[in-house]
């Protein structure tokens, strides 16, 4: 019986067109994707994190990710098979044909479920046959690399299906199974598709949550989170040649959601019979029927009515349709069911306010906003996508359509009212978010509601989420089919995140789209706002349109198919609708215009490629420049007048120039960004201009009297920058309303720029040009003539008078010479006193300041302001406190601070750094000035304060000393100012608080290096790599301290900025610094210097056994067993076992709750030698013990850092 | 006045054709449309009552060009489609009510009342709050019904109201529809015959998508007098009987077969004559027998 109704179910899928279109949909999906991941369409795009050059398009790490991605988007898929598969037989009534038949229900059940499930199966094998077939094929392409695509191996392909997909396939298909066969009901199916959804999302945000990592990846039932803590970690190597494991991860996650599933489908087996009802579904039937003909009137007697036909009562009849529809979905139990899930969505996830480095900032209106939307959308979209077809299809699924269809109501009135009821839901939607967030700041404690600013916000989404509404219900009109309708919705939503990839950038053909809004609380939506509208104006207008051809194509009577719907349609044009058509075309057209005249007349259009082929022509142009003998920059002076309203500014003053060569200048090589109206350029001397290129902004001028060695010449400039209507999507964010802050590189450069180089590989093949290694070799001497920060000045002196509007304060590096105001502009006068790098900025805004002051020990005050935004008071002290404790630590042990002062400047939250200038600080207002710390939570990371303290640091590590343009530099400014803020906030905070820090670091070290797209150095050869350079640094030198002594340490340091402080080329490198480092180290520890500076070193330790027994005095003996190994890693991540025989931290631990919170507490500590394999080891504790093992507070690099302590068991 | 039918064809996109050359004039009163189940009854009445085009022709109502001017002719119809649904969570009295506003009865007075009025003449008063999700099929259609009659149509339209109806409900709404049409339109499609001769003043039958007769359903009883024969077979002979001679209708009466033979003459002697009715009219024009004597055969369902 089983196997009679298995085979009929798979024999009438197979007759089914939607089985086929199904596996041709994951077929042509597949083949897209790895059409883009083996770069078919330009640039290699990256799915699921492996974005090593070296990564195969066809290895199994990519091949898992992109099926296990793909299956996700498949879970509709499934709901519509797997949901239908008992359904059906309600749906088409044929139920109580099966239902009397004498089948088992086993037999019954079972084979439509395992016969859809096979068939479920088939569809997705779609993406493993879509895969080999695009490997096949992509390889002909030209653009695509000969080595992209390795040899064909079966089992890359049956992993992710045994691991991801089937029992994925196993937990929903039984899922929707259970809820097609029980209620009946395919909404009810769907609503379990958002539920999944919820599911993930929720175990998402918890993923933030660093500590319960095993819960996370139990908590998805899609097995996503397993797969990524899994594979996490690969390398190009390993992503090359593993695949998918049985890791813990997996294998506890699968097990449970099949177990799930299986738990789901008995549910289902026993709630289920051969009713003719579904059990929920009884329906009170009315019970008295009157006798026939008693009291009925003899006589038909109508009264008389009048009927009225006028556009105003059809208006009224459209308002009184829309009611109704509006009712009629707030009040269905999904709508209600898929609002509550998305609450809780919001409300998970929105306890998470702006999360960095695990610390939550204060719950401002902004942030509330950011989040909740973000999370939000997503159920909107399901929202809009579900309920056009259930409104389009409303009449229809009721059987009513013919008596609606037969009504004397125009034919605007049906359309329009679902769609205004549709848009309504929106309204509400929208009001729920707000709620929420006000909701979620009250349960915080914070009670700044920015009501009209949630208004704005929310108000602006509004009319994005109308727009798609109003595309939702066309799709839903045209196809004519609600499941059709929905697939094609998914698709868009899709198609939209990979437009950009396949080269649709313009946002003139893209639908609904916008050139964003970021909100800033000092800028507010700025000069954002204008444009923003200008688009939804456009697509509103278009919208329009799409609206006016679903009304036209609207399914009136029986006539259903589109061609007669078109013939329907040309015939019912009227007047009104000609009107709405020439209204709106009109406003399509001129607001198209105006942006294409903004976007590709006052600038010119320039696309990702077309930049990358810009970039490709200045190399190939003027490359043969780059090693001509230049003058270099020795002194600033300008006038800079910032004008934030207009968004102008000007640069008047002048450079001096000075051959430092021992050759002659004859001409001298300038760059200048092309958006630069040039007023004056040019030489206090007689010269003339050789080249002007304006494309590339590149200018060759020829001094009438060459330069001679030791000589200097004056460069006059002026130089005025507009902004012109806008670009596309990131305009300047530089000069603002309120907040500006443009730095150095928009003034001339001196000779060739090799930072304008393209520097990725594959663009640099796709444009003609040999690979390019991304710094110079650590030794190269030549390069070493220049700081890597510029190669046309060393230090220069500087001064500039800065100006603006009254309301706000200029500032630049230097001190406050004078301050004026003059015509209604206010004038700041600053000068450096001492020489700095070339690296300057200039930051308007309508600040408060906050002073205070910082004496040394030698008695010399230091000034320290923070000018802020007004209502970000939050974390002023924690700054000022933070470039107190900074300066304490560095004058004390590394070298005097050449400045008088110290400044901290908020700008808008566009950016999310701070950047060191001298004696400046910007520091962007969504970084630290609104983060909530909690000094009493171990687990929170005061990092305003740290931020400060590494801002600080770089006054020593970047601007007393400074790397040459070579391998390793930074290694001696950003490492260097990790490490000085690490020990400023070790001292603070004490040890114990850093430890979050430092799993953070290494988390973040560990994730950097799988993604590498080219190779993995050695922290003494990084190459600007910011996961070696501040991750891995941070976690190295915090361990060097602690192994070498941080006073030993810090004495080599001092020795170090002695030595190189403020020097001519050739600069120092990582060299010359690593001598100091090996000077400071005792012999018995130079491996750690290899191992953690000059290789790449990875420890694998765990603690496999741990017994306590309870000693006669009331101490604990506690045995121990550890499994330790080293890796040597390379470039690429390939692993090779290294001898082992280091110190390394053994401990017993205990926990302790110190100011109400749990911390574990070492009770033992000491380093002890460690070798390869197993070691025993045995401590006596006071105390009694938790936890032994070793490395407990994770110096070392080591993957599994959680196994590296043993709860330990205790004997009596 | 009259509802014109001229030369109406249409052909489904599946290759069905529905209706071919379709003319009929439908004065006021009762006008019973007979065939059997895919004759094209639904697709003409669905045509008329504007919710589907044809391929070619007209229908006219007065001066009225129903495919030109839809919105005037839905204002003046009321449709009962052979199969409706309803919303299962509103009240009888709610749905009406808002049907009423959409047929443009915007003074909620008058809508009051006649909505009142209306569910008094179906019977559906007492349970006028009650969700529609619980009415039975009797119930339901009579709901239909006062929809239909809403807003004072002058042309009805009623596509199989009685299939599934009990007798004692049949009965009830055929006092209705006969009361309804005294003085407008009222086309009822049907393949029972019985509902036809006890309301209807004019009648066509249609089969395939053609109409075989018109006219009035004594007139046409009349025509027939004198041909219709009657003998009671044995089941096994009915093979041989339909071979010999046109039979239009055979059924089981007490055990044995009667069949109905349709002839100038009496066929033989077993035959006796009958005085035909409705029913012998409409099987012998269906069968083709009045045209050219043919044996009937089992139609193709033709799904409209």
């Amino acid at each position: 019986m089983f196997f009679n109704i298995f085979l009929f179910e798979l024999k009438y899928r197979l007759k089914r067109p939607a089985t086929y279109i199904y596996f041709a949909l994951f077929f042509l999906m597949t083949v897209l994707v790895v059409f883009g991941v083996a770069g078919v369409f330009g640039n290699p795009i990256i799915m699921g994190g492996g974005s090593s050059t070296s990564l195969k398009s066809n290895s199994p790490y990519q091949i898992s990710m992109i099926i296990t991605i793909l299956s996700w988007f498949g879970i509709l898929v499934t709901s519509a098979i797997m949901g239908n598969s008992v359904y059906r037989d309600f749906e088409h009534k044929t139920h109580a044909l099966f239902f009397t038949s004498p089948i088992s229900k086993w037999g019954y059940l079972g084979g439509r479920f395992w016969g859809s499930f096979v068939i479920a199966l088939l569809v997705f094998s779609g993406m493993a046959f879509g895969y080999v077939f695009a490997s096949a094929v992509a390889p002909l392409f030209p653009s695509v690399p000969a080595d992209k695509f390795g040899p064909f191996n079966l089992m890359f392909y049956v992993m992710p299906y045994l691991l991801v997909v089937i029992p994925n396939l196993l937990f929903n298909g039984a899922i929707f199974f259970t809820l097609g066969t029980l209620t009946r009901n395919m909404l009810a199916v769907y609503i379990g598709s958002v539920l999944i959804l919820v599911l993930y999302g929720v175990a998402g945000a918890f993923t933030e949550e660093l500590d319960n990592e095993m819960l996370v990846s139990l908590l998805d039932p899609m097995g996503a989170s397993a797969v990524y803590f899994t594979t996490r970690y690969w390398t190009a190597a390993e992503q090359n040649a593993l695949f998918l494991p049985f890791s813990d991860f997996l294998v506890y996650n699968r097990l449970l959601w099949m177990g799930v599933g299986l738990v789901l489908l008995s549910f289902c087996f026993w709630r289920f019979g051969f009713s003719f009802f579904g059990a929920e579904r009884k329906v009170r039937r009315i019970k008295k029927d009157n006798a026939l003909g008693v009291t009925v009137p003899q006589k038909l007697a109508l009264p008389k009515v009048g009927q009225e036909f006028s556009f105003a009562k059809s208006f009224g009849q459209y308002w009184k349709l829309t009611k109704l529809e509006f009712k009629g979905i707030v009040r269905s139990v999904y709508f209600i069911a898929i609002l509550a899930a998305g609450v809780l969505f919001l409300l998970s996830a929105g306890s998470q306010v702006g999360k960095m480095y695990d610390t939550n900032t204060f719950p401002v209106t902004s942030e509330v906003l950011n989040i909740l939307s973000g999370t939000f959308a997503l159920f909107i979209l399901i929202i809009i996508t579900f309920y056009s077809g259930e409104l389009v299809w409303r009449e229809r699924d009721a059987r009513m359509n013919q008596l609606y269809d037969a009504l004397p109501i125009p034919n605007w009135v049906p359309f329009s009212s679902k769609l205004t009821a549709l848009m309504g839901i929106q309204v509400i939607l929208m009001a729920v978010i707000l709620v929420c967030g006000v909701l979620l700041q009250a349960l915080k404690g914070y009670f700044n509601f920015e009501i009209s600013l949630y208004l704005k916000d929310l108000g602006m989404q509004l009319i994005g989420f109308w727009l798609m509404c109003v595309l939702a219900m066309l799709v839903q009109v045209l196809v004519n089919n609600k499941y059709l309708g929905h697939f094609i919705m998914v698709l868009y939503y899709l198609a939209n995140i990979f437009k950009g990839q396949l080269g649709f950038e313009h946002l003139l053909y893209s639908y609904n789209s916008s050139p964003g809004r970021p909100y800033s609380d000092m800028n507010g939506f700025g000069h954002f706002i204008g444009p923003f509208l200008l688009y939804k104006v456009y697509w509103g207008a278009f919208a329009v349109l799409l609206a006016l051809a679903s009304n036209l194509l609207w399914v009136r009577g029986t006539e259903a198919n589109i061609k007669g719907r078109f013939k329907l349609a040309a015939l019912q044009v009227k007047r009104s609708s000609l009107f709405v058509l020439g209204a709106s075309s009109a406003v399509f057209l001129v607001s198209g215009g105006f942006i294409f005249y903004n976007t590709n007349i006052l600038h010119e259009y320039q696309d990702s490629d077309d930049l990358e082929k810009l970039s490709a022509k200045y190399e190939k142009t003027y490359k043969k420049y780059e090693d001509l003998p230049q003058p270099r920059i020795v002194d600033v002076y300008l006038e800079t007048d910032l004008y934030p309203k207009e968004r102008e500014f000007r640069f008047k003053g002048y450079y001096w120039l000075k051959n430092k060569t021992n050759v002659a200048i004859d001409s001298v090589h300038l760059l200048l960004d092309d958006n630069a109206v040039i007023n004056k350029l040019e030489f206090a001397r007689p010269a003339k201009t050789v080249l002007y290129d304006k494309e590339m902004g590149y200018h060759i001028f020829q001094l009438a009297q060459p330069l001679s060695p030791g000589d200097s010449v004056k460069l006059n400039l002026d130089l005025l920058y507009q902004t012109k209507g806008y670009k596309r999507r990131s305009y300047n964010t530089g000069i603002v309303y309120n907040g500006t802050f443009i730095n150095s590189q928009l003034l001339p450069h001196i000779g060739y720029q090799d930072g304008f180089e393209l520097s990725d590989d594959d663009s640099r093949r796709k444009n003609g040009l040999p690979p390019k290694e991304r710094m110079a070799k650590v030794d190269d001497l030549k390069a070493r003539h220049n700081t890597y920060l510029g190669n046309d000045a060393d230090w220069i002196t500087f001064e500039t008078v800065v100006s603006t509007v009254p309301d706000q304060i200029a500032l630049a590096p230097g001190y406050l010479q004078k301050e004026w105001t003059k015509d209604g502009r206010r004038y700041f006068h600053y000068k450096m006193d001492s020489k700095i790098l070339n690296f300057y900025a200039f930051l308007s805004a309508d600040y408060e300041v906050k002073k205070d002051k910082w004496i040394g020990t030698d008695g010399k005050p230091v000034a320290i302001e923070v000018y802020y935004q007004k209502g970000h008071e939050y974390n002023l002290d924690r700054m000022i406190k933070g470039v107190k404790k900074s300066l304490d630590y560095y004058t004390a042990n590394f070298s005097p601070y050449q400045h008088r002062q110290v400044r901290i400047l908020e700008f808008p939250g566009y950016a999310t750094f701070a950047q060191s200038f001298p004696n400046t600080i910007p520091f962007s207002e969504s970084i630290g000035f609104i983060a909530d710390v909690d000094d009493k939570d171990p687990e929170d990371v005061d990092y305003p304060f740290y931020v400060t303290a590494h801002e600080v640091a770089h006054q020593w590590w970047a601007h007393q000393v400074i790397g040459g343009d070579v391998q390793g530099s930074t290694l001696m400014s950003e490492t260097m100012s990790q490490y000085a803020a690490l020990m400023v906030m070790k001292k603070e905070y004490g040890p114990e608080r850093m430890r979050k820090f430092l799993k953070h670091e290494m988390d973040q070290y560990l994730i950097g290096r799988a993604g590498e797209r080219k190779k993995e150095l050695p922290l003494y050869l990084v190459e600007n790599q910011q996961y070696i350079h501040y991750r891995k640094g941070s976690v190295v030198m915090y361990a060097l301290a602690d192994y070498i002594g941080e006073d030993k340490l810090n004495a080599a340091l001092k020795e170090y900025v002695q030595q190189v402080a403020f020097q001519q080329a050739p600069f120092t490198n990582s060299i010359e610094f690593m001598t100091y480092i090996r000077k400071a180290t005792p012999d018995s520890l130079q491996y750690l210097v290899d191992d953690m500076f000059e290789s790449i070193t990875l420890y694998e330790n765990k603690a496999t056994e741990a017994t306590a027994a309870k000693q006669k005095d009331g101490s604990y003996k506690v045995t121990f067993t550890v499994d330790a190994k080293k890796f040597k890693a390379d470039s690429l991540g390939n692993e090779t076992l290294a001898k082992l025989h280091d110190y390394v931290d053994v401990a017993v631990m205990t926990r302790k709750k110190i100011d109400g919170h749990w911390q574990d507490v070492p009770l033992y500590m000491q380093k002890q030698k460690i070798k390869a394999g197993l070691n025993k080891l045995e401590v006596t504790v006071k105390e009694k013990p938790q936890k032994a093992g070793v490395d407990p507070f994770n110096k070392l690099i080591d993957r599994n850092p959680d196994d590296n302590m043993k709860d330990v068991e205790v004997k009596s | 006045m009259e509802l014109v039918i001229q030369n109406l064809s249409k052909t489904y996109p599946n290759g069905v054709q529905a209706l071919k050359n379709v003319n009929l004039t439908i004065p006021t009163g009762m006008f019973g449309l007979l065939g059997p189940n895919g004759a094209g009854k639904s697709s003409l009445m669905r045509t008329i009552a504007t919710l589907q085009e044809a391929d070619s022709g007209s229908i006219r109502l007065g001066d009225l060009d129903v495919f030109k001017e839809k919105d005037e002719m839905r204002r003046v119809l009321g449709y009962l489609p052979q199969e409706f649904g309803v919303y299962p969570k509103v009240s009888a009295e709610e749905l009406l009510d808002h049907f009423a506003v959409l047929k443009g009865i915007h003074n909620s007075k008058e809508r009051k009342e006649t909505v009142a009025a209306l569910l008094q003449q179906t019977n559906l008063y007492e349970v006028r709050k009650k969700n529609l999700g619980g009415y039975s099929g009797g119930m339901k259609q009579r709901f239909g019904i006062a929809q239909a009659l809403l807003g004072n149509p002058k042309i009805i339209i009623v596509d199989e109201p009685t299939a599934g109806l009990d007798p004692a409900e049949r009965n009830r709404f055929h006092n209705l529809l006969s009361e309804i049409g005294e003085n407008i339109i009222v086309i009822l499609s049907t393949h029972i015959v019985d509902d036809v001769s006890d309301l209807c003043r004019n009648m066509a039958i249609i089969n395939k998508g053609e109409v075989l007769l018109t006219g009035e359903p004594l007139q046409a009883i009349d025509e027939m007098q004198g041909q219709i024969w009657r003998k009671f077979i044995k089941k096994e002979e009915l093979a041989q009987h339909q071979a010999e001679h046109t039979v239009i209708s055979s059924r089981l009466y007490a055990g044995k077969t009667i069949i109905h033979v349709y002839a100038q003459d009496r066929p033989d002697i077993a035959f006796e004559q009958v005085q035909p009715d409705l029913e012998d009219v409409y099987f012998a024009t269906i069968s083709g027998a009045t045209k050219k004597p043919q044996r009937t055969q089992a139609e193709p369902e033709v799904m409209a």
